[in-house]
């Protein structure tokens, strides 16, 4: 029924009323030189694959359409997210028919039987110019977000050059490949690699989560065994957690549940749950691991003795930038991203990362991570 | 280890940083070299291989993907341990660098000079016991 017509600006018509195509064709056809060709259909659901095939510049649609309305089918074609202007054809003074198809997005709308060809004409040519300016606007948006993004990297990685020279000159003074430190300047030295390796972490924090947010993160699943894993992180972390006199402990699982992750993504984000379970707590507490076999899925719960977290901070707590107070938070020092970025990485997985707190007596977080699907569809 | 002290090319064009790191090799007592970019590396190395090449990748004149693309690591000096020690941790880049026979990854804000070291020794070693000696 449509037969492409080169330089033609392409009109679909959805009126199960022969007559109304008839009478909207006879006016196309008398606009002096008409740049509009018209399809036409009369069936709501031929209507919808015109729509998926999106072969169009401009859809006219009738409000009456048998067992349907028009209404349906905008909101099935939701003209927010297209490029393509809508305009709804109405019966006279259907005044809230013209408001909720505006809701829904419709670019105009004409009133059956009282629009001539100049009106037809002056009506598409403006929803289409429209409709253009939009797109250009969306266009320059995510352009200019794009450039945002690429600012950020860019500046980010930029801000590690520095801060890796400050690096390896502190480090090496403090590794005393200069000669021996006095005791008191050491101790000043360290302060200052210590600031600069926080300054690094953020960095690195900003750069993950630009990156998520860009929706550049690429996931390369794999077949990962999750105790494996923990204890992996554990081990890394051993002396950290011995220095702050805390004891961590890993149950269950001893059989292999295998997740269906990216090891590194997953290895970062339960890394960095962890550590905070060990950050938000007191020394002589113990941080406990447990895996939970579940039939799709393995779940990971990290339970701490720790600070907890204050009943009206929870809804904050995977914001971006959420600084949450807590009798530990100055000294820990966080950068308000880690859980932000973890919690992204997750949801990525179709994971869940989820918490249960009460303040002065710990937090616990579970990560559930899916199965590799054992019959692949 | 051998008589001849183990040698390392260091290609960074950050002077800062290419001093630091040949400081550092210097007191450890390897037999260290530098280039500011890649083109520098390549008449470097056609007078000597050396046992390992910290390669970054962003670099003026000519950067370090196409550095590998020049030397030709895998075909032309399979005994060279070439490591990728940039900041940019952009995984398109990084895969490219394995692609063309990079053999590791480390980003240079990681790695304390300590690090850095414990970095150098675990590959030599890693060398050795790989590639009994040729004679």
């Amino acid at each position: 029924m449509t037969t492409p017509k080169p330089n033609k600006i392409r009109l679909l018509l959805v009126d199960d009323d022969e007559d109304d195509y008839l009478i909207v064709r006879s006016l196309v056809e008398k606009i002096p030189d008409t740049p509009f060709s018209l399809d036409w259909t009369p069936s709501f659901s031929e209507a919808k694959r015109f729509l998926n095939d999106a072969d169009h510049d401009l859809y006219l649609i009738d409000y009456r359409l048998g067992r349907h309305s028009g209404l349906e089918l905008l909101e099935f074609a939701a003209p927010h997210t297209r490029p393509e202007p809508f305009i709804i054809l109405t019966g006279a003074g259907d005044k809230d028919i013209e408001k909720s198809a505006m809701k829904l997005g419709a670019a105009d709308y004409l009133v059956k039987g009282s629009f001539d060809r100049e009106l037809l004409s002056r009506t598409l040519h403006y929803a289409l110019q429209r409709k253009q300016m939009e797109t250009q606007r969306v266009q320059h948006l995510l352009e200019l977000n794009q450039a945002k993004d690429e600012f950020i990297s860019v500046a980010s990685h930029q801000l590690r050059t520095p801060a890796t020279g400050v690096k390896q000159y502190l480090g090496m003074v403090l590794e005393g490949f200069m000669g021996e430190v006095p005791e008191t300047q050491r101790t000043m030295l360290e302060k200052a690699y210590e600031s600069n390796e926080r300054q690094l972490r953020i960095v690195s924090d900003l750069l993950k989560v630009a990156q998520v947010d860009a929706g550049k993160v690429v996931l390369r699943r794999d077949e990962v065994p999750v105790r494996q894993l923990l204890e992996d992180i554990l081990k890394e972390q051993r002396d950290t957690f011995a220095a702050r006199q805390q004891t961590t402990e890993l149950v269950g699982a001893n059989g292999e549940s295998y997740a269906w992750i990216d090891r590194d993504a997953v290895r970062m984000a339960l890394e960095n749950i962890i550590d905070n379970a060990g950050k938000y707590s007191s020394p002589h507490t113990r941080v406990t691991i447990t895996i939970e076999d579940k039939p799709r899925a393995v779940m990971v719960h990290i339970q701490d003795e720790g600070v907890g977290i204050k009943k009206s901070d929870q809804s904050r707590l995977f914001q971006k930038f959420s600084r949450i107070e807590n009798p530990l938070s100055t000294t820990v020092g966080g950068t308000g991203l880690g859980l932000y970025w973890a919690k992204r990485i997750i949801d990525l997985h179709d994971g869940r990362l989820s918490f249960t707190s009460a303040p002065g007596k710990g937090s616990t977080f579970s990560i559930l991570l899916p199965k590799p699907k054992t019959n692949p569809q | 280890m051998s008589e001849k002290k183990p040698s390392i090319l260091i290609v960074e064009d950050e002077p800062t940083l290419n001093e630091a790191y040949i400081t550092l090799l210097q007191q450890a007592g390897y037999q260290a070299r530098s280039a500011h970019n890649g083109a520098e590396a390549l008449s470097l190395l056609e007078q000597e291989e050396p046992d390992i090449i910290f390669l970054d990748l962003r670099m003026p004149v000519m950067d370090g993907i196409e550095f590998l693309k020049h030397y030709q690591p895998r075909e032309k000096h399979p005994s060279v341990e070439i490591i990728v020690f940039s900041n940019y941790d952009m995984q398109k880049e990084v895969d490219e660098a394995y692609q063309l026979g990079a053999h590791r990854y480390i980003l240079k804000a990681w790695a304390s000079p300590k690090e850095f070291l414990r970095i150098i020794e675990d590959t030599l070693t890693a060398k050795s016991s790989n590639q009994p000696p040729s004679l």
